[in-house]
Order: C-alpha cells, then structure tokens, then sequence
C-alpha cells in the first residue's frame, strides 16, 4: 500500500497531513486525487471545514483506513475473529460519538456530508437517530431546541391523521 | 432556527430513515419545517401490529384500522411518483386486501429494488400478480398465507438476486414458472412452502446460495443448479432424488427429517412387529435414493449433518461417495440415533482436516464400532486409522464416563491428530454439577495434553468455570 501523504487546510488555516489511503474515504479528496489536480506540496482547502471538525473527521478516517484491504483478507479468517474486529469498531465509534456535544456532532455530519465518507454520515444519522427514538415530540423539542410552531388546532390536526401511529 | 432543523433536506430524510416509517411519523409533530419530511425518506417501512403505546384490544378499537389505511395511502399521496427504494408492508386480518395490492402497485411503479411483504389476510387474499413483473426489484420477501396460484403466469423480474419465501403455496407449475422468470437469481430461501406438485425440479443456472426448510413429501425433487455454491437443505426424504446437479457446490448443510415410524422400518425392515400402517412405504427404498443426494453434493468442502441425516446414510453406505474436497465435516449427535455411517463417511473423506461432533452421545448397534468404541471388540476404531483429521472439535460435552471413554479413543486412534478441542455444554445439565468431577475431568485433560503429542483443550464458558470450582 502506497503510504503517500496528502496535506489538508481547514476553513481557518489549520494543515493537517494525512495518508493518501484515509484521505481517500472522502468521495471528494478521492475524486480530486484521481483527476490529478493535488499538487504534492500545496494542501487541499476545505473551505467548509473548521480545524477542530476536520482533526474528528482525520481521526475517523484513520481509524478506518484498513476496512477497503480487508475485502481481500476475511475469507480466510474465522468467522470469530471477524465479529471480534467488528465489536472492536463499534466500541470505537461508540466512545468515539459519546466524546463528542450535539453541535459539535452536527458540524461533523455536514462537514461528512459536505466530504461524501458515507460510513461516517451514516453512524452520526444513526447517533442522531438514536437520540429521537422512542421519545415524544415534546422531549425531542427540548432535546434540539426546536421551536414548536404549530397553533394548538393545527397540532391537534396532525395528531389526529396520524391518530394510528401516535397511538 | 435550532442547529438540527437548519441541517439539509437529505440529511434529515437520512437520519429519518434509521426510523421505520411510524417512528418517523412522530417527527412531524415536531414544527412545521418537519411536518412532511418523513415522507421522503427513500424507505418505507410499515408494520400495522406496532404501536407507539401498546394496550389491549387497541387493534381491534374503532377507527384504529382505518387510521392506518388512510395514514399509508396519506404517505403515499404525498410521495406522489419520487422514486423509491425499500419498502417492507407488513399487515394482518382487517386491513382491506384491495389497498394493500393498491399500496404494493404503487411502489412497484416508482422503481422499488427491495420488497418486503408480509400479508396474513387470510384465505382469499390474492397478492397482487404485478410482483411478478419488475424491472427493479432486486430482492422480495414475502411471508404468511400467500397463495400463488390467481396469475396467469407471467414472470419477468431481469434484476431480482434474492427472493425469500416464508408460508407460501405453489399451485401446480407456478414453482417452475416463477424460477424462468427470474434469470440472474442468486439466494433463494423457502420456508414452511405448501406444494401442490408431487415431483418438483429446481432449475436455475445462476443460483449460489439456496435454503429450503420445509415439512413437505415429495415423490421425486431434483436440483439443477450447476452455480449452486451454498445449500441449506431441512426437509422430508424425497422418495427419489432424480436429478442433483451442483457441482461447485462448497457449503452443505443437510437435516434430513424422518419419523419414528421411518425410523424403526429402517432400522428392522423385515420385522413383521413393526406396525402396518395404511399407506404402507418401503423406508429401505426410499432412503436408499438419498445416496443419489449425497453424490450429487459430493464436491463439498465443508458438511453439516443433522442426526437424522447420519441415520438416515446408514441405508445407504454402500454407496457412499468419496468427499475428496472435504475439509470440514461437522455431525450433530442424538442420543436416539445411530452413528452407523460414521465408519464409511471417515472412510470417504480421504482430506478431512477438521471434525467437529455436537456431542458424543448416540444410539448404539454393532456397527458403531468402527468408529466409535460402544462395542466392544478386536478391531475398534478401525475406520479411523486411516483418517487424515488433525483437529477435532467436541461441543456439548457433558463429563459422562461414556463420553469419556469416547474421547480417549479418538486421541490414540486418530493418527494425524494434532488439537483437541473440548467444550463443556452450556446450556443442559452436566455430570459437573456433581461435586469433584469438575476437577477430575480437568485434571485428566492436562494429563492426556502431557501424555500424547496432541494438544488437547477442554473450554468452558467463563460463568459455568466460575459456578464448578466453586462447589
């Protein structure tokens, strides 16, 4: 494996050196890379990105930087050492998320979103989504701060065609 | 506005769609910039027998049903034709048929790739023919009481790559029509299938992996499967296997089902005790076509067999074929069932590297003996001077004497062994709870790991280790 190092630049001037290989879990760095416009001695401007989320989102890559080699290896570990390896991933991620407030958590989903690394979008949609589950609107709201903007009749409304669900 | 409103559309439609459709719902009571969004997150999952609040009766409550119906046809209108992906429809008695089909059509119109039904409306529910027609569906499930016999038989499903089915009933021909239909099919699992067909072929070139568990009595089964690569197969004995084609076939898992009745017919086929009963079979015959399954199955490399199955072979060892690409062969043991093919199945595996016995314990004739040291006699064990195994896995082991006395056998009869590995049964009783024997048995574990040349292993889960050393 290569072990080419690119450097990125952060919306407020932090560089960050990276392996080709985790770099390339971005859909965007990786698209970038393959049309050759990555100078070797220039880093890429994210201009979306603050310092802070981009040394989360390099640490998650580089956690991860293995995952594409593995196709290769599983077939012949055991089924056992497979499931011990995943349960060590999602320890990681686990810790990885409770580390982190909601805004912060936010910040990191748009700055994936605005990378394309779909594993990552994915686990901080599911961290998110674990957030909601199972609680009602009003502990959701409180959660989020979002602003109930519905006049009592037009909640009712909703509450009512929706009677099946709300239960 | 608050951080996780102000998020994108598809980003909030992605968090949205770790949620089934219901859980999701919930989320539109939250302000006005969330009303609608649930609508289009590119999943649909519906379940009508999952409330928010569960109570007694709350199905069966007035308008409860109907609030479903209007809900699903609801989050449909607002999807109007965006495309879909995966949608999974699971509803019972009450719900009118005639929407369901409707809600089914529906999504088959907007491109859905994944299809999970699940429909117990009982006897006259027809599913919807137009299932059977799909440029875009890549995988159906579909569960419960689904009779496929109200279509006129035309299938064309170009992408579909998986296909489970779970209480379903073929009437006669559909089984084989349905397989044309589907070119590039990959899995298929059927489970609790009704037949109408007595005879039934399995035809399909691009099949690899196939799971059939069913209580069906066929006269005639046979597989045409060239690309088969996994097979899972827990079924009756067909009277005859006619055609088994699965030549690069690697994984086997076989549970052949029998009765007691089979069984004792099998096992005393002259012995005019053995009760008559009306539709009175030859059991030898019958199992003696299973040999016909063996060697169409022979190319495997690893080999799962029930009890019954190995009962079962002992019909048929004559013509037992030689596994010679056999690495890993595993045997489920009955205390109720024999072990009579073990000697020839050791025999015909001239590669074996791994065996793995899910207990020791079994039903005992004189023909164990070559395996096994039940019986006692000269040449015991002879089968297995000849086998290549080097390591040996034993689950289930309870510290009787009987398996005791199993396990040192294998260890100065087995010539190539080089691990032993031993794990104490979990789940059941064992002679452990007997103060003493524990130990015993460790004690005469590392004393065989010292004597012989092979390293032996006794394991035990960490609770149980914890509840026999301390008696």
């Amino acid at each position: 494996m290569s072990s080419n190092m690119i450097m990125l630049k952060s919306s407020d001037g932090a560089s960050f050196e990276i392996e080709e290989a985790a770099a390339r879990k971005s859909k965007i760095i990786a698209n970038m890379i393959e049309v050759e416009c990555v100078d070797e001695d220039k880093a890429i401007p994210l201009q979306n990105v603050t310092g802070n989320i981009l040394a989360l989102v390099i640490e998650y890559c580089n956690k991860h930087i293995v995952d594409d080699d593995d196709d290769v290896a599983t077939e012949e570990a055991s089924e056992e050492e497979e499931e011990a390896k995943k349960k060590k991933v999602d320890d990681w991620e686990a810790e990885f998320m409770n580390s982190m407030s909601l805004e912060t958590m936010f910040e990191l989903l748009l700055a994936a979103n605005y990378l394309n690394i779909k594993s990552l979008i994915d686990l901080v949609c599911q961290t998110i989504a674990n957030n909601i589950k199972d609680k009602t609107p009003e502990e959701v709201r409180k959660i989020f701060s979002i602003e109930n903007d519905f006049t009592p009749e037009e909640e009712e409304e909703i509450r009512k065609e929706n009677a099946w669900a709300f239960g | 506005m608050d951080r996780i409103s102000n998020l994108p559309d598809e980003v909030l439609c992605h968090i949205l769609s770790f949620f089934t459709t219901k859980e999701a719902a919930l989320t539109s009571l939250l302000s006005k910039r969330w009303r609608n969004l649930f609508a289009f997150v590119p999943n649909l999952d519906i379940d009508d027998s999952i409330f928010l609040h569960p109570e007694e009766g709350k199905r069966e409550r007035d308008g409860i049903l109907q609030s479903f119906m209007d809900f699903v046809d609801r989050v449909l209108t607002l999807q109007s034709t965006y495309p879909i992906k995966k949608v999974s429809f699971k509803c019972k008695t009450g719900v009118d048929s005639s929407r369901v089909n409707h809600w089914i059509c529906n999504v088959l119109q907007r491109g859905v790739t994944k299809l999970d039904l699940f429909v117990g409306l009982g006897d006259d529910y027809l599913l919807s023919s137009e299932i059977f027609i799909s440029k875009t569906l890549v995988e159906i499930k579909i569960g419960s009481g689904v009779k496929l016999e109200e279509w006129d038989g035309e299938v064309s499903l170009p992408m579909l790559r998986t296909l489970v089915l779970d209480s379903v009933e073929f009437c006669f021909d559909k089984f084989k029509m349905l397989l044309c239909g589907c070119p590039v099919l990959e899995k298929l699992e059927m489970f609790h299938i009704e037949w109408e067909d007595w005879e039934e072929t399995l035809l399909s070139a691009s099949l690899k992996s196939l799971k059939i568990d069913s209580e069906s009595c066929f006269e005639r089964f046979s597989f045409d499967t060239p690309s088969l690569s996994f097979l899972d197969y827990s079924e009756f004995v067909a009277e005859d296997y006619a055609l088994v084609n699965m030549e690069n076939l690697v994984d086997a898992r076989i549970n052949l089902l029998v009765t007691e009745d089979q069984i004792k017919r099998a096992r005393e086929p002259n012995n005019d005790l053995v009760e008559d009963d009306e539709e009175e079979e030859d059991v030898v015959l019958r199992f003696g076509n299973v040999k016909k399954l063996m060697s169409g199955i022979r190319n495997v490399k690893k080999l799962f067999l029930s009890p019954t199955t190995l009962e079962v072979l002992s019909l048929s060892c004559e013509a037992m074929p030689v596994f010679n690409n056999l690495k890993f062969l595993a045997i489920l043991s009955h205390v109720d069932l024999g072990w009579q093919a073990m000697p020839v199945l050791l025999k015909n595996c001239p590669h074996l590297e791994t065996l793995a016995l899910w207990g020791l314990v079994h039903y005992v004739t004189d023909k164990c003996g070559d395996a096994c040291d039940c019986v006692s006699r000269e040449d015991k064990g002879r089968s297995l001077i000849s086998s290549p195994v080097k390591k040996l896995h034993i689950k289930a082991f309870r510290g009787s004497i009987r398996e005791l006395r199993m396990i040192k056998h294998f260890l100065y009869s087995f010539p190539c062994l080089e691990e032993m590995e031993i794990h104490a049964e979990e789940n059941g009783p064992t002679k452990f709870e007997v103060p003493g024997i524990f130990d015993l048995v460790v004690e005469l574990m590392v004393l065989y790991n010292e004597l012989t040349s092979c390293d032996v292993r006794f394991m035990v889960c960490d609770s149980l280790y914890e509840k026999w050393t301390s008696q």
